[in-house]
C-alpha cells in the first residue's frame, strides 16, 4: 500500500500551509495519511484554523486599524469618493492582500524584495478591482485623481513603511531548553538588521521633513502656522539627532559564547525596550506640538471656528495615544523577550 | 501569588490530552486524545493546532521541534509540554469543574443520574 501522498497533491498541500507551521503540520498530516482523498481533505480542514491563528499571530488589532485608516483617507481618499464603498473596497483588498503576504512570510526573507512583492500584489489586487468595478459597477470606481496621484503616492509611502517596520513577524514564546546557539545568533543578526534599518530609513525621513517644511516657513501662510510649521522642522532635526544619538544598534559581537550573548542582547533590548517606553516624550510630543499649532492655531484664528479646531485637536491626540499605546505594546512584547530569554540564562548557569 | 489565566472548556480538553500524552504529546497523538476526550463530538486536527498556538502563546504550553523521522517523510514533530503557568490554570480549571459537578448533583442528582464527586484515595 502506497505510505505517502502523490507528489502533484503533497506540493499543493505544501505550497498552502505557511512556511511557520509547514514541518510539523506536513509531518503530522503525511502520519494520518490512508489515501490521497484523505489526505487532501484533512489538509484542507486543517488549512482555516492554521491561516486565522497565524493571521492572530501576525497582526495586531490596532496595527490594522491604522493601516486601514490610511489606506481609506490618505491612499484611497476615502472622502472625495462618489459612495463611502468606493474607497471602502481596494481598503480592505489591500489590508487581505498585505495581510495574506504576512501570514506566508518565509523566517528569513530579503526584506527588501519581499515588501516589493507584497506592494505589487496589493497594487495588482487593487487594479483588478477596479477593471471589474468599472465594468460591473461603474458608480464605485475612484476618482481619475486618487489613481493617478494617491494611489501610487500612497503606496510608496506605505512600502517605505512596511520596510521600516516589518510585518508579519512572529517570534514564539521561547522556554527553558527550546533555543540553540545557533537560533540565538540567527535571532540576534535578524533582530539587529531590522533596527539599523529601521532608524536609517527614519533618520532618512526626518531629514526630508525637516528640509521640506524649512522651505515651507518661506510661503504664505499665518504667523501662528509658520511657528508651528518651523516647530517641525526643528523637531525633526530633534528626533534625528536622538535617533542618532541613543537609538543605534550597539551590536552583539558573534565571538561572544552563549551565556554572555544572551547577556549582551537582553542588555540591547533592555534598552530598546525604554526607547519604546519613552516613544511618547523623544517623538510624539515635538513633531504633535508642532503639527497642532500647524493645523489648530489658524482654525483658532477664525472667528467661530471653536468646533472644528477642537475636533483637529481631538484627532490629533488620538492619532498620537494610539502611536504611544503601539510602542507600549512593542516594549511589552521586548519585557517578554527579555524574560524569556533571563530563563535561558538561569538555565545555562544552573548547568 | 499570580493567580493562572482563565482558560475556556476547549482549552482545558487540549491541556489535558498535552498532560496524558506526556512526552510523546505531538499533533498526531493530542489530537487522538482530544477526540477520546470530547467524544462523541468530532475534533477537527486544525482546531487543536489553533488552540496549541494560543495556548502557546499565553505561556500555558511550550513547545519545540524533535528531530525528523522517516516515516513522517523526513519532517519533525512539534512536541508539547505544559508549563508551570499551563498547569496551575489546568488545576484551576479542575477544581471549578469539581464544584460545578457538586452543585449540579445536588440538585439534579436523583432524577439525572448525577452522583456528588466522591474523590477516589490513593493507597
Amino acid at each position: 500500500m502506497e505510505t505517502r501522498p502523490p507528489e502533484m497533491i503533497a506540493r499543493l498541500v505544501r505550497a498552502l500551509v505557511p512556511p511557520a507551521s509547514r514541518e510539523h503540520v506536513l509531518g503530522d498530516l503525511q502520519e494520518r495519511y490512508e489515501s490521497p482523498r484523505q489526505y487532501l481533505a484533512d489538509a484542507l480542514r486543517a488549512l482555516p484554523f492554521i491561516l486565522v491563528s497565524r493571521a492572530r499571530r501576525t497582526t495586531h488589532p490596532v496595527g490594522l486599524l491604522l493601516a486601514g485608516s490610511f489606506l481609506y483617507w490618505v491612499v484611497f481618499w476615502g472622502n472625495q469618493q462618489q459612495s463611502w464603498v468606493a474607497a471602502l473596497i481596494p481598503t480592505l483588498l489591500t489590508l487581505f492582500a498585505l495581510g495574506l503576504r504576512d501570514v506566508y512570510r518565509d523566517v528569513s526573507p530579503n526584506w527588501l524584495r519581499a515588501v516589493a512583492v507584497d506592494m505589487t500584489i496589493a497594487a495588482t489586487a487593487v487594479l483588478m478591482s477596479q477593471a471589474f468595478v468599472s465594468a460591473a459597477y461603474p458608480g464605485l470606481l475612484l476618482t481619475r485623481e486618487t489613481l493617478l496621484v494617491a494611489f501610487p503616492f500612497g503606496f510608496v509611502l506605505l512600502f517605505f513603511a512596511r520596510w521600516q517596520t516589518p510585518t508579519g513577524f512572529y517570534q514564539s514564546p521561547v522556554f527553558s531548553r527550546s533555543i540553540s546557539m545557533q537560533e540565538l545568533r540567527t535571532e540576534i543578526v535578524g533582530y539587529e538588521k531590522t533596527v539599523q534599518r529601521a532608524i536609517r530609513i527614519e533618520i532618512g525621513a526626518c531629514v526630508l521633513v525637516a528640509a521640506a517644511f524649512f522651505v515651507m516657513l518661506w510661503g504664505p501662510a499665518p504667523f501662528i502656522a509658520k511657528v508651528g510649521i518651523g516647530f517641525t522642522s526643528v523637531a525633526a532635526l530633534f528626533i534625528m539627532w536622538f535617533l542618532y544619538r541613543h537609538a543605534r544598534v550597539r551590536p552583539t559581537p558573534d565571538t561572544l559564547g552563549f551565556a554572555e550573548s544572551i547577556a549582551t542582547y537582553r542588555a540591547e533590548l533592555e534598552r530598546r525596550r525604554r526607547l519604546s517606553m519613552s516613544f511618547g516624550w523623544w517623538y510624539v510630543m515635538p513633531l504633535g506640538i508642532g503639527f497642532g499649532l500647524m493645523v489648530i492655531g489658524p482654525q483658532l484664528q477664525r472667528p467661530g471656528s471653536l468646533p472644528g479646531a477642537a475636533l483637529s485637536a481631538l484627532i490629533l491626540i488620538a492619532v498620537c495615544a494610539v502611536l504611544v499605546l503601539l510602542h507600549r505594546e512593542v516594549a511589552r512584547k521586548t519585557q517578554q523577550r527579555i524574560e524569556q530569554l533571563g530563563l535561558v540564562s538561569e538555565r545555562v548557569q544552573a548547568e | 501569588m499570580k493567580s493562572a489565566p482563565s482558560i475556556g472548556q476547549f482549552e482545558q480538553i487540549v491541556m489535558t490530552a498535552v498532560l496524558r500524552c506526556g512526552s510523546d504529546a505531538y499533533g498526531v497523538t493530542i489530537h487522538e486524545a482530544v477526540e477520546k476526550l470530547s467524544a462523541p463530538k468530532s475534533v477537527a486536527l486544525g482546531a487543536v493546532y489553533a488552540t496549541l498556538d494560543r495556548l502557546e502563546d499565553k505561556g500555558l504550553v511550550s513547545s519545540w521541534l524533535a528531530d525528523p523521522t522517516p516515516e513522517r517523510g523526513g519532517r519533525s514533530k512539534r512536541h508539547y509540554q505544559l508549563e508551570q503557568g499551563g498547569k496551575r490554570a489546568l488545576r484551576e480549571s479542575v477544581l471549578a469543574a469539581r464544584r460545578i459537578c457538586d452543585a449540579v448533583a445536588e440538585v439534579w442528582g436523583a432524577q439525572e443520574g448525577l452522583e456528588k464527586w466522591k474523590p477516589v484515595r490513593q493507597k
